[in-house]
């Protein structure tokens, strides 16, 4: 399992074009990845659970990854995270 | 006689033998409609939140297209996202790139978790102050779960009035 702390330093936070590039990303391996803010969390690879969380610019958010390609998909992720928000 | 024949293809068998049956998702607007490969967005057109198509609205009014359940209210109030009791999750986004807008503009008048009939008021927007801050209102309608199902189709013609037949979702039993 692999663990991804990240905070959001994009103005617009988690809306509908990052939210469906990063369902885009995760959809891409088959390891679970579950974002969670707070106390809330959603599988990273549905978008109206990703939305539904608000995430907004200075939220810290934690990914969780876990399977067989958990090594890509962590990088990929993080990459991901790195050029859009 | 077409009548007869249209019925028997929605709700007898499928190209492949399969009971197949479908689902009409009305319009949520007033306007013309598109196909989102049109829209001038590469994360709608792409067809990468789902498919659907898009409304050129020609008034400020999105109302409920189906009986269900508001999921997701963005609170810059541009998109809202639907559930049908049926499952089917769609998402109605006003105008591109309007997040940046900040919720000025728009009203809504429903909040996540509350249960929706087939036109109910969810959102007013001005529709002239959008354009003249230099965004598109051009409107996409997106069922986000859209690999839920064997196809999802434009079935209204140029035009619709709120709540005319818009989209055809064909799932199996």
């Amino acid at each position: 399992m692999k663990t991804i702390e990240y905070v959001i330093k994009d103005q617009l936070g988690i809306h509908a074009r990052p939210a469906g590039l990063l369902v885009k990303e995760a959809s891409k391996y088959s390891s679970s990845i579950i974002v969670k803010k707070e106390s809330k969390e959603a599988d990273g690879k549905r978008i109206f659970a990703l939305m539904s969380l608000g995430v907004k610019k200075e939220d810290k958010i934690t990914i969780t990854i876990s399977g067989d390609d958990e090594d890509s998909a962590c990088e990929g992720i993080l990459n991901f995270l790195k050029a859009n928000l | 006689m077409k009548k007869i024949l249209t019925a028997i293809k929605n709700i007898g068998k499928g190209i492949d033998g399969n009971q197949t049956s479908n689902l009409t998702i009305l319009a949520p607007m007033e306007g013309e409609v598109v196909e989102l490969m049109a829209v001038n967005d590469g994360v709608f057109l792409s067809g990468m939140l789902g498919e659907g198509v898009a409304i050129i609205p020609l008034n400020g009014r999105v109302v409920s297209p189906i009986n269900g359940r508001v999921i997701n209210v963005f609170d810059t109030k541009h998109a809202i996202g639907l559930a049908t009791k049926e499952g089917v999750e769609l998402l109605i986004h006003i105008g591109l790139d309007t997040v940046e807008l900040k919720g000025k503009g728009f009203t809504t008048y429903v909040k996540e978790g509350e249960l929706i009939s087939v036109g109910d008021l969810l959102i007013e927007f001005e529709k002239d102050e959008i354009i003249n801050s230099g965004y598109q209102v051009i409107t996409p309608i997106i069922v986000v779960n859209s690999s839920d199902y064997n196809g999802v189709k434009n079935i209204a013609s140029n035009k619709v009035k709120e709540n005319d037949a818009l989209l055809e979702i064909t799932y199996k039993i």
